[in-house]
């Protein structure tokens, strides 16, 4: 009745911090039996965390006095309290299945190699990237001949990188025809600079189909607006419970 | 009966007043005191009183049970400091952007902290830092401007907003601007919000890079270079400058700086990251909210609640904000709580644009407003009356422009500035393709129409940020910036 005349009297329930907070409480008690216990906390606390440190009536529940003084505390810019310890953790809840020890290495254009680089991609990318860029300042001194197509770029692109043979035939093109309009061009690029390090090879028959650097506009648009599916053309670029 | 009314009456009286409903706002006639709060980066689809099922923003959605909540409010510039400097003027981003990161506003200009000093109230900003910077951002009619950490949260600034609120002279209406960037990258917050939505109890450092680094994360892949690039449009990149040519092209250097994979499993925890963060930022809203309250000054206050611009979440296999105006990065929320939550619980679906705050917050104050806003008052909408809104709402970034109306939008991609801005319109709907032209949900008769929308709009644009000085912003925020993922700071 109080509460009743309470609410006629002010208007309603006033905007509080426990009101603020409740709903945090209650998303953590996920078994909804009114109390948020330890393990209900470490669900979702970084791992390391003290629940004593938070529940400072030792009573084994979070309350939200208790959880406020936690977010109050809790500088977002410093994730470390509320014991200094480093945010990242070694290890994954949705870890995938680990490599015996002794297995062999993943073959060379697997997009397993290293934490999850897709290498070959990359160095399409990259490649394709730099000479599309060098062909459109060449071209926009003068559209002359000599300039390599976009079907060669792209077949230097699908070699595998910047500093195979394909693409070094390419950038001799590309910096012959730079030279003669007088435009720019990288001299990292240039044949006496490659020429001192090793020719990369070829990964163009590895080549899975829809790889990066294939159609570099290509999207998988949703008509509703939501999130990209997953191609089935493209190279499986890493799947869930992949250790990165 | 008539007896047993009066009783009640005098009843429920005696108890409240005996019992009290809080503390009351000083005695003061006059313009009502006016708390705008921008939460950074923060997606309209994301709000429960906008249609999320989620709970992310429990207090959010006990605001709008008191407050007027804009179900289609547009940003019109997905860069915070651009965003900010055309809401407080009420421009377009056009009419006031300086350099890519720094706004500029013209002295021609005015702007609400200004108009508002001008008619008796007290103003202070309380910001966090990042584009909002003393350094780069206008502090033109505050009295006091004052900036937390960089891409500070609302935990950073709200102790200073209420350290201000308490010294404020009760006399007199106040004007209180508070920002957070709970929502922006990096999104991860502390316990337990951090994970609360990820079904994680820690990340691994790949992942931890990830979450934080969102901003050059493209299509599935990390770019480490993705801050030298420029997109001329969504399907053409090119280095930017001399430096990122250079740094792109050297096959070793290269070589030391893969692209990685971002697997499906690590986009969703992105998603998953970001909500946390809404509901942190919700949580803080929440606090403020009662720590107003608290003090007596909830029912004399109008309360403004927007988000800045929204995010992408890998929309169109975009994260961040860089190289699209959809509704994933200009959707926002917008609410507004008249004091006491007068005419509150209501909705309105009219398109609005975050220009019209300005306008309003004037006619609320009582203010006379400037020439040259270009946004309208939703004063009228506050009030229930009947409230049609824009038929188009106007986008722009990035080289990028865009239109929006009940049916879709058509966005155009490469175009530069006034004075060339018509001619790039003319000509970037003359190129075929998705390169240079991006829609959604239109047909050709839509898009013919959003065309001449913006044509009419481009010619009510003046170009008044050209008489303004262009602040140059410090390396060190510069620095500060690229980590957060601007690949156009400079």
């Amino acid at each position: 009745m109080m509460g009743l005349l309470w609410f006629l009297a002010c208007g309603g329930p006033r905007f509080t911090e426990v009101a603020a907070i409740a709903p945090t409480l209650a998303r953590l008690d996920t078994d909804k039996n009114g109390t948020v216990t330890e393990a209900e906390y470490v669900a979702v606390s970084f791992k390391g965390f003290s629940f004593a440190a938070v529940d400072t009536d030792s009573s084994g529940d979070l309350s939200a006095a208790e959880l406020l003084t936690l977010v109050d505390r809790s500088n977002p810019a410093d994730l470390t309290y509320p014991r200094p310890a480093p945010v990242v953790m070694r290890g994954q809840a949705r870890q995938g299945p680990q490599k015996p020890h002794g297995a062999s290495p993943a073959p060379r254009s697997a997009p397993s190699s290293g934490r999850g680089v897709h290498r070959s991609g990359e160095a399409r990318m990259a490649a394709l990237m730099i000479l599309e860029s060098l062909r459109a300042e060449v071209l926009a001194e003068v559209p002359g001949h000599g300039v390599p197509s976009h079907e060669e770029l792209q077949a230097a692109a699908d070699s595998g990188g910047i500093n195979t043979a394909e693409s070094r035939a390419v950038l001799l093109k590309l910096e012959a025809a730079a030279d003669a309009v007088g435009a720019d061009f990288p001299a990292s690029l240039r044949a006496e600079k490659l020429a001192a390090l090793p020719v990369a090879e070829s990964d163009a028959p590895q080549r899975a189909p829809g790889a990066i650097g294939e159609g570099s506009g290509r999207r998988d648009r949703r008509a509703d607006g939501g999130p990209p599916r997953s191609d089935p053309g493209r190279p499986d670029r890493g799947r869930p419970g992949t250790l990165r | 009966m008539r007896h047993r009314l009066s009783f009640w009456i005098f009843f429920v009286g005696m108890v409240g007043g005996s019992l009290g409903c809080g503390p009351t706002a000083p005695e003061r006639s006059g313009p009502p005191n006016i708390l705008l709060v921008s939460l950074d980066t923060f997606r309209a689809d994301r709000v429960g009183a906008l249609g999320n099922p989620n709970g992310l923003t429990p207090n959010l959605d006990r605001f709008a049970a008191e407050a007027v909540t804009f179900t289609n409010a547009y940003s019109q510039s997905i860069v915070t400091g651009t965003s900010h400097a055309s809401m407080f003027t009420s421009r377009y981003p056009t009419e006031v952007e300086g350099g890519a990161r720094a706004p500029s506003i013209a002295t021609s200009m005015y702007t609400l902290p200004e108009v508002l000093g001008a008619y008796g109230y007290q103003t202070a900003a309380r910001v966090a830092g990042g584009d909002l910077n003393p350094a780069v951002a206008s502090q033109r009619g505050f009295d006091t401007y004052e900036s937390s950490v960089d891409f500070g949260s609302l935990w950073h600034t709200l102790p200073l907003a209420l350290d201000w609120l308490d010294g404020a002279d009760p006399e007199k209406p106040f004007f209180l601007f508070l920002h957070g960037y709970d929502a922006h990258p990096t999104y991860l917050k502390p316990t337990p919000y951090g994970l609360l939505f990820t079904g994680h109890t820690s990340l691994t450092e790949s992942q931890q890079q990830t979450v934080g680094a969102t901003g050059l994360v493209m299509d599935g892949l990390r770019h480490p270079n993705f801050h030298r690039l420029e997109f001329l449009s969504r399907s053409m990149l090119r280095p930017r400058t001399a430096e990122g040519r250079v740094a792109l092209a050297d096959p070793v250097a290269n070589a030391a700086r893969p692209l990685e994979v971002i697997s499906q499993a690590d986009q969703e925890l992105i998603r998953d990251t970001y909500d946390g963060a809404v509901a942190y930022a919700d949580l803080q809203f929440g606090l403020l909210l009662a720590r107003l309250d608290a003090r007596g000054r909830l029912d004399d206050t109008v309360v403004v609640v927007m988000g800045d611009h929204g995010e992408a979440l890998g929309e169109d296999g975009l994260f961040h904000r860089c190289c699209a105006l959809d509704d994933a990065v200009t959707h926002v929320p917008l609410l507004m709580r008249l004091p006491r939550g007068e005419g509150g619980g209501k909705r309105v679906d009219g398109m609005v644009q975050l220009i019209d705050i300005m306008p309003t917050l004037l006619e609320v104050a009582g203010a006379t407003p400037p020439l040259g806003m270009a946004g309208v008052s939703l004063a009228p909408a506050l009030r229930g009356e009947p409230f049609p809104g824009r038929r188009v709402a106007v986008s722009q970034a990035n080289r990028m422009l865009s239109a929006r109306d009940a049916s879709g939008r058509l966005t155009y991609i490469g175009v530069q500035a006034p004075p060339n801005l018509l001619a790039d319109i003319v000509a970037a709907a003359r190129l075929p393709g998705p390169a240079f032209v991006a829609t959604e949900g239109t047909d050709s008769s839509d898009q013919a129409a959003l065309r001449q929308e913006m044509v009419r709009w481009v010619r009510t644009l003046s170009n008044p940020a050209v008489e303004a000085e262009v602040t140059a912003t410090p390396p060190a925020l510069l620095e500060k910036m690229r980590a957060q993922g601007y690949w156009d700071a400079q």
